[in-house]
């Protein structure tokens, strides 16, 4: 019976040989270049700065490996020697809750990069760092840079006034079309308001094509159903939409519409982002609502101006006074638990610095850095950025709210019940759904 | 040494032997378990930030809500089906397998692929299966002149859809459990009911099947288990939708905790998913005396 | 010899091949199309013309594999999945053995906690595991995924390997120790040898667990370094952009690929070794 013991004993010193080892294993990985400095290690080079020069590390999680700047902040660390940076990539569909539960566990992130729509989450948490002096001075010592964002990027990144960190990149969705299958179906401009593209799509629908393509599922965030409400003229009380308003059954009625006369594919109730885009893109359909990033892609299958156009959505006829262009932004928000505060702010500035953004601008996201916007190389690179530099500038943010997530699955019910219902009553499905969504934020 | 230390020392080593796998399943596990049955009781989520204390309203909430209740239902429906079209394909696939003269391991060794296939790889081999008219499936059906389905855009066919993929993805387990059954019985009695002249039919259903019931019982809990908790091939593949009609529980506990952050309520809906699950298994335990 | 005596002689051949042919097509269709694509361009998928691919294009492959991080992923899970399966195999068969040649108190209490993992569903763990976790200091390090996947392991090991220690005849053992073997040797030349088939399947089942797993590695890492094949599998569908299906399928076949070269090296006793340690 004692060997039985040895034997246990030893399996038990293997496991613990593995925790040591991978333990190791983490804290010497942790010297290289780049990795994630642990609570643990911040705390001791802040012990450290308080003797030798300051050595700050941090830690900033981007959303989408696209978003890190091309030189990987190499610039930076060359220019602040005592600045280290360390990039993570955590998925922006995640990074709201993966950022709270670190920020319990002491293990946040000092920068983190969420959608725009979660950021009053994050700051109702009281997990963010008010932000209003470092970015007055920031102002106030490089009021140039400053004043190359526009208003959007601080709104993004703030709740109710109080901003938390900047927002460098947002992406509006716009209409798009194809000029082939219009002038087939006997159309040559792009349509003012809703109700043309409900007919022109009408007259474009033939069977082997569609006249718009839409996501039906409920995949994603229904951010291309408010982007269409918005321009609608749909409105927002305290970051609640208004279903049971003039805008609200149009939207509605315009699903329905687009389901009951086949002007979308009959699978649109199960179409992702994905197929939505194929869809335009293959030239199968005839218009759509795509994001800007996405452009580069069509381009690359057709030619901007001759095989397709594109312009800022459309407007419902009465909600003309009303209508807005929605963007979904991705801003960098600051942790209250950072400890390098002025380190974050060269960081931020860094992040928003007309360089930089220029890099991730051209191969993916649009900014709100109006200096690249306007940029020669910006302009070649995308011939349709010309035609929006104006609709830019009016861009508005998606309002939310705290149970944003929870008034979304509503929404994804509302829209689906448009499509799979084109013949019932949309007021009433509009005042039904909205008494779901007032009964979940009361 | 005394005789009770020596006595002693014997009767402590199943224990002993026992502490590894202990410490693993309870620490890691148990301890799982207990913190989602005290978050349970609370009230934790991200729209607040007091966490009291609740006692049961988050149950009673729960079982008032109708995408709950809904759910509940979708999840009784898919686990019900799978379960039901599981075993008795299992039953079919595993006495041929049993009956194959040649090619016997290679046919066993390929059962088991779509068990060792990651529930993300899965999901996305059926949704182009079965997606518009770019799925296989509907270029496969109109070769023979039929209409294209809308496998995914109508609510019945996409509950079809994901009972199929999960059979697919949970069957060959519990085709080699059987397998292990029906090799476990004697052939001495399969001749004795040839001699007696009874049909192939009333083999397998008076001989074959009573005598591999507690093979059935543990098949059937592990199709039962494996179903209830079921979400990440359905989550690719429909995201719950059309409507709700393939929100199932775990889809719905899923959303809950990642999408809502609303973590007492995706713990008491836990809570109900293992009740459920050990309610289903203390039936099966009973009928198949396993 | 006429076709219909043919036919009757061997019907049940006829009808066990018939289903046979089923039993094929179902589980390798889903799989041609994946296999189909992973030859194709990303919008190609879309086409309906044909569902082969256009053009015979390697390239694919070659993006998956010339991505430095896919080495260093492949690594991690290498890593994390081989000392989980020890560990795995190290719990199951002490804890098999107990329950197969010993009554004890609390026997069935303690074979009912071995059932509750596979109850819960899994993704309701990751909240407690990270507070656990993080309790311990453990988060963004391997000996956090290994801890979790061995739990996750070793339930169904034990239950696997205990079936087998109850088809080893309690005379081999007390001859063994009738020729004064001690208790290590009894289980190294004597039962370990004996339940190879019940050890290679608790590995199959533990290396499946550590292999494909991903909602832990998600919660459990926020470090690029720690990514495993899974994770990495879970950033390429990204739904911002236009989801380059071709590369993600190519990327989750080639996940498969060393798990199915595992299985295939020992499938003829991991099969025999489910199908006969079940039965006892």
């Amino acid at each position: 019976m004692k060997r039985n013991l040895i034997v246990l004993f030893s399996i038990f010193a293997a496991l613990m040989l593995v925790i040591g080892c991978s333990q190791e294993d983490t804290s010497t990985s942790n010297t290289t270049d780049d990795n994630t400095s642990n609570t643990d290690e911040t705390e001791t080079t802040n012990d450290e700065q308080t003797e030798e020069v300051e050595e700050i590390e941090l830690t900033l999680w981007f959303g989408r490996e696209d978003f890190i700047p091309d030189d990987a902040f190499e610039q930076f660390e060359a220019e602040n020697p005592n600045i280290k940076i360390t990039t993570d990539v955590i998925p922006l569909e995640n990074a709201t809750e993966e950022f709270i539960r670190a920020s319990k566990a002491d293990n946040q992130p000092d920068i983190v990069q969420v959608p725009s729509d979660r950021t009053k989450i994050l700051a109702e948490q009281q997990l963010l760092l008010d932000m209003t002096d470092h970015l007055a001075q920031w102002k106030q010592e490089n009021s140039d840079s400053y004043d190359a964002m526009v208003p959007l990027a601080w709104d993004m990144a703030s709740n109710e006034g109080t901003p938390y960190g900047v927002t460098v990149h947002a992406g509006p969705f716009w209409y798009v079309y194809n000029k082939n299958l219009f002038e087939e179906a006997g159309y040559s401009e792009a349509p003012k308001t809703w109700d043309e593209v409900l007919e022109i799509g009408e007259a474009i629908s033939d069977g082997e094509n569609i006249g718009f393509s839409v996501i039906g599922s409920r995949a994603h965030d229904p951010v291309w159903f408010l982007s269409t409400f918005m321009s609608m003229g749909g409105q927002f009380e305290d970051g609640v939409p208004q279903l049971n308003s003039d805008a609200g059954e149009y939207i509605l009625n315009f699903y329905q519409q687009l389901a009951g006369k086949d002007i979308t594919d009959k699978n649109a109730i199960a179409w992702e982002a994905d197929n939505m885009r194929a869809a335009f893109i293959t030239g199968e359909a005839g218009q759509a609502m795509i994001g800007d990033n996405i452009f580069p892609t069509i381009q690359e299958a057709m030619s901007y101006n001759e095989d397709w156009g594109a312009s800022p959505p459309p407007v419902r006829p009465g909600g003309e006074s009303d209508a807005a262009y929605m963007a979904l932004g991705w801003p960098y928000l600051v942790s209250n638990k950072t400890e390098h505060p002025e380190a974050v702010l060269k960081a931020l500035q860094y992040l928003s610095s007309t360089e930089i953004v220029k890099d991730v601008a051209l191969r993916y996201q649009p900014t709100t850095n109006v200096e690249v916007l306007s940029h020669p190389e910006y302009l070649e690179a995308k011939p349709w950025a010309a035609d929006f530099e104006e609709a830019f500038a009016q861009l508005v943010e998606l309002p939310s709210h705290e149970r944003q997530s929870n008034i979304y699955e509503v929404l994804l019910d509302a829209m689906q019940e448009a499509i799979q219902n084109p013949d019932s009553d949309a007021k009433e499905m509009a005042e039904k759904y909205q008494e779901q969504i007032d009964q979940i934020v009361q | 040494m005394d005789f009770s230390y020596k006595q002693l020392k014997k009767k402590s080593v199943p224990y002993v032997l026992l502490i590894p796998s202990m410490l693993f399943v309870i620490g890691v596990l148990g301890y799982g378990v207990i913190y989602g049955v005290v978050i349970s009781l609370f009230e934790v989520n991200v729209y607040s930030l007091e966490t009291p204390f609740v006692g049961l309203k988050n149950y009673i909430y729960i079982f008032q809500d109708p995408t709950f209740l809904n759910s509940l239902y979708k999840s009784l429906i898919f686990v019900f089906m799978s379960v039901v079209v599981g075993i008795i394909l299992s039953l079919v696939f595993a006495i041929a397998l049993y009956k194959l003269t040649i090619m016997k391991s290679f046919f066993k060794g390929l059962t088991l692929i779509p068990y060792l296939i990651s529930g993300i790889a899965a999901a996305t081999m059926f949704k182009f299966l079965f997606a518009g008219d770019v799925g296989m499936v509907n270029q496969f059906l109109s070769v023979f002149g039929m209409e294209e389905v809308l496998w995914l855009a109508d609510e019945w066919l996409a509950l079809f859809v994901i009972i199929l993929a999960n059979i697919w993805f949970v069957t060959p387990f519990a085709i080699l459990i059987l397998l292990a059954g029906l090799q476990g019985i004697d052939e001495q009695i399969f001749e004795a009911a040839k001699i007696d002249g009874a049909s192939k039919l009333r083999i397998v259903f008076q001989i074959i099947i009573p005598l591999i019931s507690s093979m059935i019982g543990v098949s059937l809990i592990w199709l039962s288990f494996a179903s209830f908790n079921m979400f990440d091939i359905i989550l690719p593949l429909t995201g719950g939708g059309p409507g709700r009609s393939t929100e199932v529980l775990a889809v719905y506990l899923y959303k809950l905790a990642f999408n809502d952050l609303n973590y007492s309520m995706a713990s008491a809906v836990m809570i109900v998913i293992m009740t459920l699950n050990l309610a289903v298994s203390f039936v099966y335990l009973k009928v198949f005396k396993v | 010899m006429n076709l219909r005596s043919f036919l009757y002689k061997n019907s049940t051949q006829i009808m066990v091949w018939f289903i046979i042919v089923i039993l094929f097509v179902w589980v390798l269709f889903p799989l041609i199309w994946t296999f189909l694509s992973t030859f194709k361009q990303p919008l190609e998928v879309y086409d309906t013309s044909s569902f082969l691919p256009k053009e015979w294009s390697l390239s694919n492959y070659h993006e998956v594999v010339s991505d430095d991080n896919f080495f260093r992923f492949f690594i991690n899970s290498l890593f994390i999945t081989t000392v989980s399966t020890i560990l795995a195999i190290v719990c199951s068969v002490l804890g098999g053995y107990a329950f197969a040649r010993y009554a004890f108190r609390f026997r069935h209490i303690l074979l009912l906690i071995l059932l509750v993992p596979r109850i819960i569903p899994r993704a309701s763990l990751t909240v407690p595991l990270y507070m656990g976790f993080a309790e311990l200091g453990l988060l963004n390090s391997y000996t956090a995924l290994i801890i979790s996947y061995t739990a996750t392991a070793v339930p169904m090991g034990v239950w696997i390997m205990s079936g087998f220690f109850k088809g080893v005849p309690k005379a081999l053992e007390e001859a063994a120790i009738v020729d004064g073997a001690r208790p290590w040797q009894l289980m190294w030349y004597v039962l370990i040898p004996i339940t190879l088939p019940g050890i290679l399947t608790v590995s199959i089942f533990s290396i499946r667990e550590g292999w494909n797993e991903f909602p832990f590695v998600l919660t459990l890492t926020t470090s690029t370094e720690m990514r495993t094949l899974p994770y990495q599998l879970y950033m390429l569908s990204d739904s911002m952009g236009i989801q380059n299906w071709p590369l993600v399928n190519t990327f989750s076949l080639m996940t498969i690929i060393p798990i199915l070269i595992v299985y295939l090296m020992f499938e003829k006793k991991v099969v025999n070794g489910i199908v006969s340690g079940s039965v006892k």
